[in-house]
């Protein structure tokens, strides 16, 4: 196949030619006008193939072993423990946080149960000044009130004196107004004591 | 035939800058390619990518920082769920060969750039080392034991004559498997864009009402390009789980 179009042997082929090498490349350039076969299989190629990939192959594990590997490795190393930092940093604040919110809340309970406490005094003061207080003033209107009766007991008594000293008077005046002669004062007192008695 | 119209012109490895040879390595003359070109692209790519945004300082990182953080962390996260902590101890080498897939294919979306997945002998040889390296790590871990993955627990013995000789041969053709996909996958994705690109320009040419329907393969072009970057970074994916997957079975091969 490659030697009707090639007017020269490709490297490789059967026809030992001193003068191959210098020719390759003219050859393989014209190699698409034979228009036969795959280049892929032309075994001509082969050997520079497999020579450059062995290098290229080496070169590129060694720059990759040796320098971008460990870099990036060490990066992402780098920023994983960043990260764990940061991740621990906000753990540790927020259990801060908690401890502050729950210092908080007992702040709190205290305070309410202090003011609980403190307005039960107060209530209960209060109370134990209005009960003081009402007390006293039962007393002193009571006091008002016995004096007042006292009053009213003696005032009563006066005007129940006054009373048989007019009903003595009228009790006289009636009897000289219809007996003509004036009665005896004893026996009009006896009579009226005697209905005051018994009313 | 159009020269160069051909999209698997596209897979050409050419000599670029001088058409010299630049050394001969046992007997091979060694020529600065295209292919080899892009190799030293998808590493220096990889590497300013991988290395220069990132700064110790950025525990808020930029945005290229982001996505070395983001394929760093996507690759271990492969290795611990595929292979466990035990793993690990390898992800340079699991990071390493996802980093030059991916770049390979990403820089192979690039107009004019050359895909350096999309020749099998490159992706064959980095299913060997995938290959090799899993073997010896399990024959290393195991001793004799490792040769238990070929007999799976539980297989009664009446059976092995059959599981046996399947299993050795699924256990070889790994790096066949391995390396046939990601070719297979970046040789169609970009074919298929060349010829979708290819119709647009012989549409146009044909003119007329021809000129017109070019917008068809135009669509389509788009949409394949988008799926082209869904599978460039597919198939590092699956390069990296399938590599964990055998580490891990190197790993654990007594354990079967």
């Amino acid at each position: 196949m490659a030697t009707d179009v090639a007017p020269e042997p490709y490297p490789g082929s059967p026809e030992p030619d001193a003068t191959h090498g210098t020719h390759e490349g003219t050859e393989a350039h014209g190699g698409a006008k034979g228009g036969g076969g795959l280049p892929q299989l032309k075994p001509e190629s082969f050997a520079g193939q497999l020579f450059w990939l062995a290098v290229t192959f080496a070169l590129l594990f060694v720059l990759l072993t040796t320098v971008a590997l460990p870099r990036i490795g060490a990066v992402l190393a780098a920023r994983k423990a960043r990260i764990k930092a940061d991740l621990d940093d906000a753990a540790a604040a927020q259990r801060r946080a908690e401890e502050a919110g729950q210092a908080l809340e007992l702040a709190m309970a205290e305070a309410r149960n202090r003011a609980r406490k403190l307005g039960e005094e107060a209530r209960e003061r209060v109370r134990a000044e209005v009960d003081a207080t009402t007390r006293s003033e039962n007393d002193r209107l009571a006091a008002d009130v016995a004096r007042a009766e006292a009053r009213i007991q003696q005032m009563r008594e006066a005007a129940l004196a006054n009373v048989r000293g007019i009903a003595t008077e009228t009790a006289s005046a009636v009897v000289e107004r219809l007996s003509g002669t004036a009665a005896d004062p004893a026996v009009i007192a006896a009579a009226v004591d005697g209905v005051l008695a018994r009313g | 035939m159009a020269a160069g119209h051909s999209p698997m012109e596209q897979f050409e490895v050419k000599p670029v800058l001088q058409q010299e040879p630049l050394f001969q390595l046992w007997g091979q003359d060694i020529f600065l390619t295209n292919s080899a070109l892009w190799m030293i692209i998808v590493v220096l790519a990889a590497t300013a990518l991988l290395t220069l945004p990132v700064r110790m300082a950025g525990i808020i990182p930029g945005r290229a920082q982001s996505v070395a953080e983001l394929l760093y962390e996507f690759v271990a996260k492969i290795v611990t769920d595929m292979a466990g902590d035990a793993g690990m101890r390898y992800f340079p080498l699991i990071f390493t060969l996802f980093c030059f897939v991916l770049f390979s294919n990403l820089l192979g979306m690039l107009p004019y750039s050359f895909t350096v997945t999309s020749h099998i002998i490159v992706t064959f040889a980095l299913a060997m080392v995938v290959f090799v390296f899993t073997t010896l790590l399990g024959l290393w871990h195991n001793g004799l034991g490792f040769f238990k993955i070929f007999l799976p627990s539980g297989v009664p013995w009446w059976l092995w004559w059959l599981i046996i000789p399947i299993e050795i041969i699924s256990y070889l053709s790994r790096p066949i498997s391995l390396s046939v996909r990601l070719f297979a996958n970046m040789l169609a994705g970009h074919t298929m864009l060349k010829v979708f690109a290819g119709f647009v320009v012989t549409f146009i040419s044909a003119g007329g009402a021809f000129s017109a329907l070019s917008i068809f393969p135009l669509l389509g072009a788009v949409a394949v390009t988008a799926l082209e970057f869904l599978i460039a970074f597919l198939q590092a994916y699956v390069f990296t789980v399938l590599t964990c997957i055998y580490i891990n079975d190197a790993l654990h091969a007594g354990e079967h």
